[in-house]
């Protein structure tokens, strides 16, 4: 599973990337994750808005932090 | 020494009587809902609704929309200034284009719901909403000066429209969703509304049952949770601030001689303009600490004509976000956006201070 974080570095970016994190081990998932602060390749994913996450190519959120169980629902 | 303690007593004096003056009924009556209000906004409306009008430019009157949506946004999506970037970005590339982007990147911070009934309840009404009109006003021209000066370069056929994720199918018609909206919204105008309080206090809970009820037959539980989720978090991120900042510029206010604020500012004058403007750039306060900072400086004397164009100029722009800025557009344009910002506040609060 390829996993991505689009985000410009604030806090609320950093959290979804650490929440991801969580999930992940928790689940024990085989995950690439990236985080991409680059706002040029934030925009190639049509993303306006930040935090988003990006699930093996497929936008599952944009511009909001996810509820842990949403989030877990999610990667799963 | 003794002087020492005493100006510290006249300063923590000073400083409660402010905090105690925002703890009234008076202004919590209209902050308060404004947060369920704001809190509202961000759980029911999806975003994509209020973005795909900034999407497209294609004809003059999508434009106008585009220049429309932009400048009146920030009313109903609070955007923290890490969201703002990649929304800027977006609109000025791939939607509607650079105008309506830098319009959108003024409104967006600049023009809160929040602010709105504070303003109204410890500067006025009129102040409030006369504030409010010149703002959209503003970002507009802004947006058009700026759209004028620098030919957008972006090749039109890059310009693919943006994805804002799929939208909900809604569960109520437009019509529930107006009528919840505007009792919410009623609710907050009877809390700012000059009126005696037991009145007030009748009005806020008239519209509050008929919200409650119509939250409850409309909305589902998932979706009242979410709103009461955000409401929380507006009021955990910016009230404890709020209250610093009353504490402080009450604290703040015996060692700011009364006869400079009033010699430099306490007319109507391009430069005492100026002056204030300049400062709202340069000194940076949170979001709603501006209402309260606005507040001392009446009481100091300082002039309505000055007092709107610093209100105008500081939740818009501060030094940080024209940094932030500046990494995506090129210094020249982040100094004519500078520029022309400055220079429509300035004027703005001057014709305000000519005409109140």
């Amino acid at each position: 599973m390829k996993i991505e974080v689009l985000g410009t570095g604030c806090p609320k970016c950093l959290k979804l990337e650490a929440m991801v994190k969580t999930a992940i081990n928790k689940f024990g998932l085989d995950a690439d994750i990236t985080h991409i602060y680059d706002i040029d390749k934030i925009l190639s994913y049509n993303v306006m808005m930040t935090p988003a996450l990006v699930v093996d190519g497929v936008i599952k959120i944009s511009g909001k932090l996810p509820s842990e169980a949403a989030l877990e629902k999610l990667l799963q | 020494m003794t002087m020492a303690i005493e100006i510290i007593t006249q300063m923590l004096t000073s400083g409660i009587d402010t905090l105690v003056e925002y703890l009234t009924a008076h202004v919590l009556l209209c902050l308060v809902p404004a947060f369920f209000l704001s809190g509202a906004f961000n759980a029911m409306i999806p975003t994509s609704t209020i973005f795909k009008y900034m999407g497209d430019s294609r004809g003059s009157v999508k434009k106008g929309i585009a220049y429309f949506f932009a400048a009146t946004s920030g009313l109903i999506i609070e955007v923290c200034s890490c969201t703002i970037l990649p929304l800027f970005a977006g609109i000025w590339r791939k939607g509607a284009g650079f105008g309506p982007a830098i319009a959108f990147l003024f409104a967006g911070p600049g023009i809160t719901l929040l602010s709105t009934p504070l303003t109204a309840s410890v500067l006025g009404t009129k102040f409030a909403m006369i504030k409010l009109v010149l703002s959209i006003f503003m970002a507009v021209a802004i947006g058009i000066a700026m759209e004028l000066t620098f030919k957008d370069t972006i090749d039109p056929s890059s310009r693919t429209g943006f994805s804002m994720g799929d939208e909900e199918p809604s569960e109520r018609t437009t019509f529930q969703s107006i009528l919840f909206f505007s009792a919410l919204t009623l609710i907050m105008i009877a809390g700012t509304a000059p009126v005696g309080l037991t009145l007030k206090l009748a009005m806020v809970g008239l519209f509050s049952i008929l919200t409650a009820y119509f939250g409850y037959s409309y909305y589902s539980k998932d979706e009242l949770g979410s709103w009461m989720g955000e409401t929380y978090e507006f009021v955990k991120m910016l009230f404890p601030v709020l209250l610093l900042g009353v504490f402080a510029s009450g604290l703040v206010k015996p060692l700011i001689p009364e006869a400079f604020i009033a010699s430099v500012t306490g007319q109507n004058t391009i430069l005492a303009n100026t002056i204030s403007a300049v400062f709202g750039t340069v000194a940076y306060f949170p979001t709603l600490v501006e209402v309260p900072v606005a507040n001392m400086f009446m009481e100091l004397g300082m002039h309505p004509g000055p007092l709107m164009s610093y209100l105008l100029v500081d939740p818009g722009v501060s030094l940080q976000t024209l940094l932030v800025v500046n990494t995506i557009i090129k210094p020249r344009k982040t100094a004519a956006y500078a520029f022309y910002m400055l220079s429509f506040g300035i004027l703005a609060g001057y014709l305000y201070g000519i005409f109140v």
